[in-house]
């Protein structure tokens, strides 16, 4: 902080030492700053082979001329220059920051000599701070620590709007007329007091009464300020016990460098405010010396890596142009499918269309103002035990924004938005849920089907049209949820049964209609796959150390997610001529398969064909080129893309009355089966009480086999239509 | 051939060829190839440098070459097997061999025309004398003596044939006494292995001699010596000598008076001897996780144990450090602390028992951050040189170690010195692991340890160097771990997976732990010797010759082999 906001610190010396102490102490503080010039303008890297840059001066040189009056200084760099410095920067920082900003507004000063016209008076320069030491954690903050620099990693959960603090003020008696100017307030969250009572004596005149001065606004000088709430990262947390909070307060260029999700680490200095509100009834004097700490923030570093909010970053060219290379690989689908999920064996398509979803289609803004959704969502429904939540939970870390919710756990106004009352101003505020922060995201939804149907049902407006519009106490407005969807839900029975067809599927088709693709997931016996995926699993759990980090022919998470940020801000493509011709053609195959489907089952399948399901199509596509980095999406996406529809949505929807024919072999069988069932209901009346045995002597007598009737009879059980009564000796009809 | 004028006898004679430089791949060499080339380049010598991993591949890259070149210079390899029989070369060709490895093969020594060696004479090599081991005139005398018999007169001849059978008798029986002590002289020498001089000191030596010699150089020279040192490969003695010589160089070329107008820019390179710390990469990591990896204080705390890792939180209490200081990073630590640490550490090393925890050794200084020991450097070269992370060629690592040896790729060096922590660490745990699941094994005259497959970092420690590390810091930690007296005495092998397709391990023997050791290993002629009786499938192709390659199925009978050899 310059000198923006200090008066200076002025002595009282009360033993009347000999030589001025107020002087010793500016000398040397003079002499301080003439060091911090120095190394401003001296500090080089490089060696005499390479050459050198002066890094610091250069840096100077570039911001100030870009308008940016800011600089960041490395605590190393520093402390390899000249230790004390260093030193005195962490144990003192409010003083010395101060020297270091004056020194660098002076360096400023000398590096961009002649200015342009206009433009002579030197701006006063922010000095942010990084370090590489290992950072502490809040838990570890102690008093001891107070007013020093620190070092912080945590979560931004919450951040206030920006707002102005003044930092010099000019305040007038309201009754004599005089103005006091130019008081400097202290940089953080302390306030200033007014003086009480007003100081000029003029004779003849009545004294001023008490309390009265008021601020000039006019003649204050002001800066940006924040706060923000800082959590503590998960994994810092002891077992069992809450993370812990931290109020930050940052200005200047740091104000708005960090957004609500972002993981951070922060330099800044340990300090304290006049806690909270202070009772008005002043009697209770108990807290006086009772303070409560805050960071006044000196610098932010934004983690990129791990899970939410975490922003890319800038990209380097040297990246840039490794994406380059790696889009043009002609296997980059296979990598990118690859390296989705690597310790999860097996279920290539569904990490083929997670790979679709990661990279999402391209978004059309029509000519009438509305918009066509680009981005893709998925469902997985399926048997537990098949790694449907692991997928979720890597999806949520491998995207840019990522956010992870359970079904059973979150409400509409979670997934949307809610109407509250702000605290402080007492005004109905909004606040974003779920939807709203995976903005540009994806959204991940464990426990599809454990949500209550009208929460589900509060959703369908985020997932197509992609806004969320509330109209809730006073408040109407719209908000924006540009977010992928990928939901995962077990099936009716918990597990998938194979003879119920599309019964299984507990959802309307209003909301699966939504789904781009969905993957029916079943647990299948097949001993050679068990074998297969046994030892895989194996391997995971023994070898979880000694696995090196990347595996041939997969890419790491963090380039993964850099290089889908990467293509989801620089690629949009479009279908190329062709490839709409051969779409077109498609669709009109597909959609008569359905209706000739529908016909011969003799009932509206519940995953219908529509044109959603022509676009859904189109956006997949869309992604596959996206990932490619091409302009135009080629017929061998859309080759791709159908291939990927099928075997989702198309298979998901044909599941229905075939597939109960898939668990036994044959259709003799399932007749057998039926005939049972129709022979035993007819014998069977509801609420009736038969005993198991006389059943089972009764068929056999019919000469249907003994495993037949069990099974019939263990449906019906599991349907609920009959019930063991009496120590499972006899069969009970419910309905 | 010894080459007693390094100047007149090699640098002049290729100064106008074009020469292959064929280096192994060890720290030292890489530095002495690193003068070498800066002196190449002063003097526009063309040159081809390839790396060498052993003597396969030593003997296909000289087919490859042999065409195309005449001078050949050795680093680190070569000295210790009879070059010209390996290598078949034509009558011009021309080597010169630069090697610590002794013993000197003895045709090396004696071959006047084709092997020069760049090796200093007054090591203590024990070279058997010529006559002891050649005899030239053997035929000459025989002949000479029939000569001198045809020319006696034949009536005494009976009597002459008499004398002569006897003679001849006595010859034979002469030569048989002579071969037999040649045996054992040859034996006597060739039983024990050890280093020599550092050849990246002897390539510093010739810059010198001609006046080339600058402080880059120098510090090349001083990383060769402290990889002798690192790897343990020299006796303390030796070091201490070699480092006072060094010395004398450091003070000549960074002697300036420190005072306001002629004291150096801080971008120049500054050497200063150090006496400092024993504990590996301190200076970039926290102090805490460099005593616990480095192998000196963790050995003597006994940082395996519970009893151990108590007894370094005393330690560190002792010192006064506070936990949380001491596990920051050594660069932001606090000031107040950082100015008194070595002689803190020294006075508190001393009431545990680690009475030697400070060296000689040097450090560099360029720039205002990059400040480094030498041992910083080896370490991040000789983890660069053995890269596993990637499947990469040998050669590409030796390319990236060879450059972080230069200032300007100060990167690289930054990425060596990240790759060294974590082989620290890896050794550290593999060592606690082998003591606290007792896999080192007593077998009456060596200790046998076996690093199962699937262990973690197993891979890393199928190289040579690394494994060496390793094997060097089981034993001490061993030997502090142990109560059995007879086993602290005791010399160790250690086997490691290499190859788990092929079915090979690599073995490494090393000699015991003990205060006074000579650091001579007689585990490369055992090795040979026990492969030989029990035929196994050994590839001896490792310079060194105490470290071989061996089928999986043949370990336990090359063992057996072993045992009753060496008992």
């Amino acid at each position: 902080m310059s000198g923006f906001d200090d008066l200076g610190i002025y002595y009282s010396d009360s033993f009347g030492g000999e030589q001025p102490v107020g002087d010793d102490g500016q000398a040397k503080k003079s002499q301080l700053k003439k060091r911090f010039r120095e190394f401003l303008r001296q500090y080089r890297v490089g060696t005499d082979r390479t050459g050198f840059t002066f890094k610091y001066r250069d840096e100077l040189k570039r911001h100030y001329n870009l308008g940016e009056y800011w600089i960041e200084v490395e605590m190393e760099d520093l402390a390899s220059f000249d230790e004390d410095l260093a030193d005195y920067l962490y144990k003192q920082p409010t003083e010395h920051l101060q020297l270091l900003e004056e020194a660098a507004q002076e360096v400023a000063d000398e590096v961009t000599r002649p200015r342009p016209a206009g433009e002579e008076t030197i701006q006063e320069i922010q000095v942010m701070l990084r370090s590489d030491a290992n950072p502490a954690n809040i838990r570890n903050l102690k008093s001891e620590q107070m007013s020093h620099l620190v070092k912080i990693p945590g979560i931004i959960i919450a951040a206030t709007a920006v707002r102005a603090k003044a930092t010099k003020i000019s305040i007038q008696c309201r009754s004599c007329r005089n103005t006091i100017g130019n008081i400097a307030v202290r940089p953080g969250l302390e306030g200033y007091a007014m003086p009480r009572k007003c100081n000029t004596e003029q004779a003849g005149r009545p004294k001023c009464p008490l309390d009265p001065y008021f601020i000039i606004p006019d003649k204050c000088k002001c800066v940006d300020f924040q706060t923000l709430k800082l959590q503590e990262s998960p994994d810092a947390v002891p077992h069992g016990e809450l993370p812990r909070h931290m109020q930050l307060y940052c200005d200047r260029y740091l104000c708005d460098k960090v957004v609500p999700g972002n993981r951070v680490t922060i330099m800044g200095i340990y300090s304290i405010q006049k806690s909270g509100k202070t009772s008005t009834k002043g009697r209770d004097r108990v807290g006086v010396g009772i303070r409560s700490s805050y960071i006044r923030v000196v610098g932010i570093q934004v983690d990129t890596e791990g899970t939410g909010r975490s922003a890319a970053g800038t990209i380097t060219p040297q990246e840039e142009e490794e994406f380059r290379r790696l889009a043009v690989k002609p296997d980059i689908y296979e990598t990118v499918a690859k390296s989705i999920a690597p310790s999860i064996y097996g279920s290539t398509d569904i990490k083929k269309a997670i790979a679709c979803l990661l990279f999402g289609g391209s978004r059309k803004r029509l000519p009438d103002g509305l918009t066509r959704r680009g981005d893709v969502n998925l469902l997985m429904l399926g048997d537990p035990g098949t790694a449907k939540s692991q997928l979720l939970k890597f999806v949520e870390r491998c995207s840019p924004i990522g956010v992870y919710t359970s079904g059973k756990g979150s409400s509409a106004a979670g997934l949307t938005a809610s109407v509250m009352r702000d605290p402080v101003s007492r005004n109905f505020i909004m606040e974003g849920g779920a939807m709203v922060l995976a903005d540009g995201g994806v959204v991940c939804i464990d426990e599809f089907d454990k949500m209550r149907e009208d929460d589900r049902v509060a959703i369908h407006e985020a997932m197509e049209q992609q806004t969320i519009s509330i109209a809730k106490a006073g408040i109407t407005t719209t908000l924006n949820s540009r977010c992928s969807v990928l939901a995962a839900a077990n099936s009716v029975y918990g597990r998938w049964d194979d003879t119920k067809g599309e019964e299984n599927i507990d959802f309307m088709p209003t909301i699966l209609s939504r789904f781009d693709m969905i993957f029916i997931v079943k647990d299948e016996h097949n001993e050679q796959r068990d074998m297969t995926l046994a030892k895989h699993v194996m391997n995971v759990h023994l070898s979880a150390r000694t696995q090196s980090s990347s595996v041939e022919g997969e890419v790491d998470l963090n380039t993964l997610k850099k290089f889908i940020a990467y293509c989801r801000a620089k690629c949009g493509p479009r279908l190329s001529a062709e490839a709409a011709e051969k779409l077109k053609n498609r669709y009109i195959l597909m959609r008569s398969g359905a209706r000739d489907h529908e016909r011969e089952t003799e009932k509206r399948s519940s995953i219908p064909i529509t044109v959603r399901q022509l676009e859904a199509v189109v956006r997949i596509s869309e992604s596959l080129g996206k990932m490619k980095l091409q302009p135009f999406v080629t017929e061998t996406d859309v080759e791709e893309a159908l291939r990927l529809f099928q075997v989702s949505t198309l298979d998901a929807a044909m599941s229905g009355s075939l597939s109960g024919v898939e668990g036994f072999s044959t259709q003799e069988d399932q007749e057998m089966l039926s005939r049972i069932e129709k022979q035993l209901k007819r014998r069977f009346a509801i609420g009736s009480q038969v005993s198991e045995h006389s059943i089972i002597q009764d068929f056999l007598k019919q000469k249907y086999p003994e495993h037949a009737i069990h099974k019939v009879l263990n449906l019906m059980m599991r349907r609920g239509e009959i019930h063991h009564r009496l120590q499972r000796k006899v069969l009970y009809r419910l309905k | 051939m010894f080459v007693s004028d390094l100047r007149k006898e090699f640098f002049d004679v290729i100064v106008t060829e074009r020469v292959l430089l064929l280096v192994a791949p060890d720290v030292d060499a890489l530095c002495a190839c690193k003068i070498l080339q800066a002196l190449f380049q002063c003097d526009h010598v063309q040159y081809t440098l390839v790396p060498v991993s052993g003597w396969q591949e030593l003997e296909t890259l000289f087919l490859e070459h042999k065409e195309q070149f005449r001078y050949f210079v050795l680093i680190n390899c070569g000295a210790n097997i009879d070059l010209l029989e390996t290598l078949q070369p034509q009558e011009e060709a021309i080597f010169y061999i630069c090697d610590t490895h002794r013993p000197i093969d003895v045709v090396n020594i004696y071959n006047d025309s084709q092997v020069k060696l760049l090796i200093r004479q007054d090591d203590d090599l024990e070279i058997p004398a010529y006559d002891d081991i050649f005899n030239d005139d053997e035929e000459d005398g025989e002949d000479s003596g029939n000569e001198s018999d045809g020319a006696e007169p034949s009536g005494k001849r009976r009597r002459f044939d008499e004398a002569a059978v006897e003679r001849r008798i006595e010859r034979r029986r002469q030569r048989r006494e002579w071969e037999a002590r040649r045996r054992e002289i040859i034996f006597d020498y060739e039983q024990y292995e050890y280093h020599g001089t550092s050849s990246a000191m002897m390539m510093f030596e010739l810059a010198w001699i001609m006046s080339k010699d600058s402080n880059d150089m120098l510090w090349w020279a001083i990383v060769g010596l402290t990889d002798q040192w690192v790897q343990d490969r020299i006796t303390q003695m030796k070091y201490v000598t070699d480092v006072g010589t060094l010395q004398r160089h450091v003070s000549r070329h960074n002697h300036r008076n420190e005072d306001e107008e002629n004291s150096l820019s801080i971008d120049c390179m500054r050497i200063a001897f150090e006496y400092d710390l024993r504990l590996s990469l301190y200076q970039h990591w926290s102090l805490y996780e460099s005593i616990c990896n480095s192998c000196y204080t963790s050995a003597t705390l006994k940082l395996w144990s519970l009893q151990g890792q108590k007894k370094l939180q005393e330690f560190l209490a002792d010192m006064g450090m506070p936990l949380k200081q001491v596990k920051q990073k050594f660069n932001s630590m606090d000031i107040s602390l950082k100015e008194n640490l070595r002689e803190m550490l020294e006075e508190s090393a001393n009431k545990f028992g680690m009475k030697d925890v400070r060296v000689q050794t040097f450090s560099v200084q360029f720039g205002f951050k990059n400040k480094f020991l030498a041992s910083d450097i080896v370490f991040a070269v000789l983890s660069l040189l053995e890269n596993t992370e990637r499947d990469e060629k040998g050669t590409d690592n030796f390319i990236k170690a060879l450059d972080s040896l230069s200032r300007s790729n100060l990167d690289k060096l930054h990425t060596g010195l990240e790759m060294g922590k974590k082989l620290l660490c890896a050794i550290q745990q593999t060592v606690a692991s082998c003591i606290c699941t007792n896999l080192i094994l007593s077998q009456g005259p060596f200790l046998y340890c076996y690093l199962m497959e699937g262990t973690p970092d197993v891979k890393m420690f199928s190289n040579p160097i690394s494994l060496c590390l390793l094997c060097k810091y089981l034993l001490k930690s061993f030997v502090c771990s142990t109560k059995n007296k007879r086993c602290k005495l005791l010399p160790l092998v250690l086997a490691a997976p290499l190859d788990a397709e092929k079915g090979t391990v690599i073995m490494v023997g090393i000699p015991p732990e003990a205060e006074s050791s000579d650091k001579k290993n007689f585990f490369g002629r055992a090795f040979e010797k026990a492969a030989e009786s029990t035929s196994s499938r050994t590839l001896h192709n490792h310079f060194d010759m105490s470290i071989i390659e061996l089928r999986t199925e043949d370990r336990s009978k090359f063992l057996d082999a072993l045992i009753s050899l060496l008992s």
